[in-house]
């Protein structure tokens, strides 16, 4: 099908599309062709505009100038019109209510001319497609049991269940999945192509891009600065250099040479954990008999699908929450009851897996954050002196080079990759003994991760210890000396990444280990 | 007022600046009431202004009306800036009054003038923070929601000061009334000029002490945190517990001085009577400041004014003098109104 694509009608083009929020310009001039049966890909950094795009394309934006054509023709897009049209959207943050049934949640956005079917009617339907595509669906089952990934599957049956649909767009679908379940979200999109679907994957991950895409298009700084094709090949470095940016381009990490300098044997403890269990909120035992060392000087990965015990581990750690059984043991000595203030003072600290709800004062500037467990605060008399703080800020290289915003500016108004970039720059800058950091790379473009990557090495190489939560398992590969998996209320592990695979770790990640001496068998195989 | 104007920051003074604007949007709504009723507003206005602020004994009125007014609104924006809706202003000045009567009359005229009041103030301040400090520990140690512990319990300081004045503490030469009797001369709060006593002077230096708490130093800087994300303050090792329960010892120390000061300085006996309402009005003139100490300041000024006032009103236009209420209801949801859309600034 590839070359005589070109005669045919894009099924939907964009011609000089723009859209300014004030003096801001979101998207400029924005030219996009997608084809009948294909996969166009946007890639971009963070606020590279790509949301703002997607969003005019749904018409939940009205474009400031340019226009939208559809079949060849001008449509003014609303979101009704884009509906009658067959574009549907599967949004980052998912639309679905928690307390109704998949079934319910399906029903619920059927168009009127629909409703009048039967529910059996609509659950062979659901079936049939989830038969067809590969997204199990249960319709009987309430969306709050359900995780990320079984969640945009009933989205994504959502809006297949349409029947004119013929345009798809994906934004950031692959943030929420497990390794595995990427792969058959791949081929999902796959055979919705060969069905005759079009598809607009918005994303800034390259690997998966690449395996699917007929088409890739670079955002940046709200332009498309690039279009390339399956069939003149993809480049990756080309790709990265372009969405990066020139002066950033191909900064490639050598994790290997990180993890050489340490040596785990002779290596002191940093912290130790025995028969550690942990409670959640609902004062249940979510993760039991943990035994974990963590040593001077180590990156420790913890995988596992966000929401199984890891911001109970990582908060009981830190003394935010009590352990149901166990002690903890931090530089020798037992604190397995001390109080926050103590652990911060002995050399902890804590990236919040949600630093809006965990750490951001509404109405305060980032210097005020600043020295919340962070910087030194500076006294003059018995007031504080910001002067001196704004100062040591503004000259801190650390600061600097994470790409914290001006630090005048109110922290809660700002995007989620500035306040991440906060609240690592405030984590790292007391170069903390112990670092408990959750996806301290979620929400960051490529450029920025990497910075927090090196980083982190760097804070290894002075003898702190880290313990890194991730989904990206390509992340904690990288970065990890040992790993280990929280599964089934249990922790699994350790593994030394180079002698296992992410498949296996995938593996136990979505099933757990079915028995102890399996367990054991991987526990022994992985060292 | 001019302690004010140095010490407000630029936000502050846009602040000030709606402020007027709600309130004189306010006054122009009244005006329709009253015209309404026959009553000549402009006429009505201008005599509620020229009797209050440009006389002599309007002023000193005036002053001696806002300064619980002041006392309790700083005190409420104490524990508001913890995150605590603290509407029990009410409850704590009557038991920081009741606290001080009872310490006045038993030290009759046995101390030093000087010394007999510090200890009749601090009765105040003690009896205020007891009564803010259970509504604390019921909020931090049974999670108990503050707004209806501080709020039931004013009515039940309000039964304990009226079981006091019948019973024990009632002056057996008052003919039967339910009043306790005078404390001695040598307790009064001195004078500054005419009527006007040294309360106001302590509630204004209250006031600066508070502003310069919250905004200056490092336990201002814990408190403004707890209040704008407890769970920020937790993870940054803060005793949210500790600084929610010292904000409202605080704030209820503070209504509990305005009680003090009022026995002291105005009532010199307690009545069931004493300073009621004025909890309320302290909290409302704390939220039309939207919990600034500073602001604060004028806006209990305004409230103190707007009852003096009531007055006058009724003198001149033969409404009765509850009308204002009106008035002041009007500004209050001028305030909310201005308050709209406030979160997404």
């Amino acid at each position: 099908m590839g070359s005589d694509k070109k005669e045919l009608i894009p099924i939907l083009e964009t011609v000089g599309l723009t859209k300014k929020f004030g003096d801001f310009t979101a998207n400029s001039d924005i030219c996009l062709k997608l084809y009948e049966n294909s996969i166009h890909a946007l890639c971009g950094e963070n606020g590279a505009g790509k949301s703002t795009l997607m969003k005019m394309l749904y018409g939940v934006y009205k474009p400031t100038s340019g226009k939208i054509l559809i079949d060849g023709k001008e449509t003014e897009i609303t979101p009704q019109k884009a509906m009658e049209c067959g574009i549907g959207m599967v949004f980052q943050d998912f639309r679905l209510i928690p307390a109704f049934t998949a079934l319910e949640n399906i029903m619920l956005a059927l168009p009127k001319s629909e409703t009048h079917r039967k529910k059996s009617e609509i659950k062979k339907k659901i079936a049939e497609l989830s038969e067809k595509y590969g997204i199990p669906v249960d319709p009987d089952r309430y969306v709050w049991e359900m995780d990320l990934g079984q969640r945009q599957r009933v989205e994504i049956v959502k809006v297949l269940m349409m029947h004119n649909t013929r345009i798809l767009i994906f934004d950031e679908p692959t943030s929420v999945l497990t390794y595995n379940e990427v792969k058959a979200f791949i081929e999902m999109i796959q055979k919705l192509r060969e069905n005759g679907y079009s598809i607009v994957l918005i994303t800034h991950k390259l690997n998966e891009v690449m395996s699917c895409a007929d088409e890739i298009s670079v955002l940046r700084h709200g332009v498309i600065t690039d279009n390339f094709k399956r069939e003149d090949g993809f480049d990756k470095n080309t790709i990265v250099s372009r969405m990066m940016g020139e002066d950033t381009a191909h900064r490639v990490m050598n994790y290997r040479e990180a993890k050489k300098h340490f040596d785990y044997d002779n290596a002191p403890d940093c912290l130790v954990c025995r028969e550690l269990s942990l409670i959640d909120d609902h004062g249940r035992c979510i993760i039991g008999g943990i035994n974990l060392t963590v040593k001077q000087g180590e990156i420790l990965g913890v995988a596992g699908i966000s929401g199984r015990g890891q911001k109970e581990l990582v908060e009981t750690l830190f003394g935010l929450r009590i352990s149901l059984s166990g002690t903890t043991e931090y530089m020798g000595t037992n604190i397995t009851k001390a109080g926050i203030h103590r652990r911060i003072d002995a050399g902890m600290a804590l990236i919040s897996e949600d630093p809006k709800r965990d750490n951001v004062v509404p109405g305060m500037s980032i210097y005020e954050h600043m020295v919340l467990a962070g910087a030194p605060i500076r006294t003059k008399g018995l007031g504080i002196d910001w002067n001196i703080i704004k100062e040591e800020l503004n000259n801190s290289k650390l600061v600097h080079t994470l790409g914290v915003p001006d630090i005048n500016r109110n922290l809660a108004t700002l995007s989620g990759g500035n306040i991440q970039r906060t609240v690592l720059a405030r984590a790292i800058i007391k170069a903390p003994k112990l670092l408990l950091a959750s996806y301290p790379s979620r929400g960051l473009d490529i450029g920025t991760v990497d910075i927090v990557h090196k980083t982190l090495i760097e804070l290894k190489k002075h003898g702190s210890a880290i313990i890194l939560i991730s989904e990206d398992l390509d992340e904690l590969f990288d970065m990890s000396d040992r790993l280990c998996v929280i599964a089934d209320n249990k922790i699994y592990g350790d593994f030394i990444p180079d002698e296992t695979t992410p498949i296996e770790i995938g593996e136990i990640m979505l099933g757990g280990v079915k028995n102890d001496s399996e367990r054991n068998d991987i526990v022994k195989a992985a060292g | 007022m001019t302690v004010n104007a140095t010490i407000l920051s630029k936000p502050q003074v846009k602040n000030a600046g709606k402020l007027l604007a709600v309130l004189a949007a306010a006054a122009l709504l009244f005006a329709a009431f009253l015209l309404a009723n026959g009553a000549d507003p402009l006429a009505i206005y201008s005599n509620m202004i020229s009797s209050t602020l440009f006389t002599p004994y309007g002023i000193g009125e005036v002053l001696i009306k806002s300064t619980p007014l002041i006392l309790i609104a700083v005190g409420t924006c104490i524990s508001a800036k913890a995150g605590l809706v603290n509407v029990g202003g009410e409850g704590q000045f009557a038991i920081g009054a009741l606290f001080s009567t009872a310490a006045g009359l038993s030290i009759g005229d046995s101390l030093p003038s000087f010394m007999g009041i510090v200890v009749m103030m601090l009765a105040g301040v003690f009896g205020g923070a007891i009564w803010s400090g259970v509504a604390g520990i019921l909020k931090i140690r049974a999670n108990m929601n503050e707004t209806l512990t501080t709020l039931i319990m004013n009515y039940i300081a309000y039964q304990i000061v009226s079981y006091f004045v019948f019973n024990d503490l009632k002056d057996p030469d008052s003919f039967n009334w339910p009043q306790t009797a005078k404390i001695a001369h040598s307790l009064r709060l001195p004078r500054i000029a005419g009527k006007i006593n040294l309360g106001i002077l302590i509630a204004l230096a209250a006031a600066v002490i508070v502003w310069l708490l919250v905004r200056k130093t490092k336990w201002g800087y814990s408190l403004r945190i707890v209040g704008g994300n407890a769970n920020a303050a937790l993870h940054a090792g803060i005793n949210v517990e500790m600084v929610q329960i010292v904000a409202m010892l605080l704030s209820g120390a503070l209504a509990g001085l305005a009680g003090a000061i009022e026995i002291a300085g105005v009532e010199e006996r307690l009545r069931q009577t004493t300073g009621v309402n004025y909890g309320y009005l302290g909290f409302l003139a704390a939220w039309m400041a939207w919990n600034d100490p500073a602001v604060a300041v004028l806006t209990a000024a305004v409230i103190g004014f707007l009852s003096v006032s009531g007055n006058v009103l009724e003198i001149s236009s033969g409404l009765p003098s509850s009308a204002i209420s009106i008035l002041m209801a009007i500004v209050l949801f001028a305030i909310l109104w201005k308050g709209k859309g406030r979160k997404s600034e």
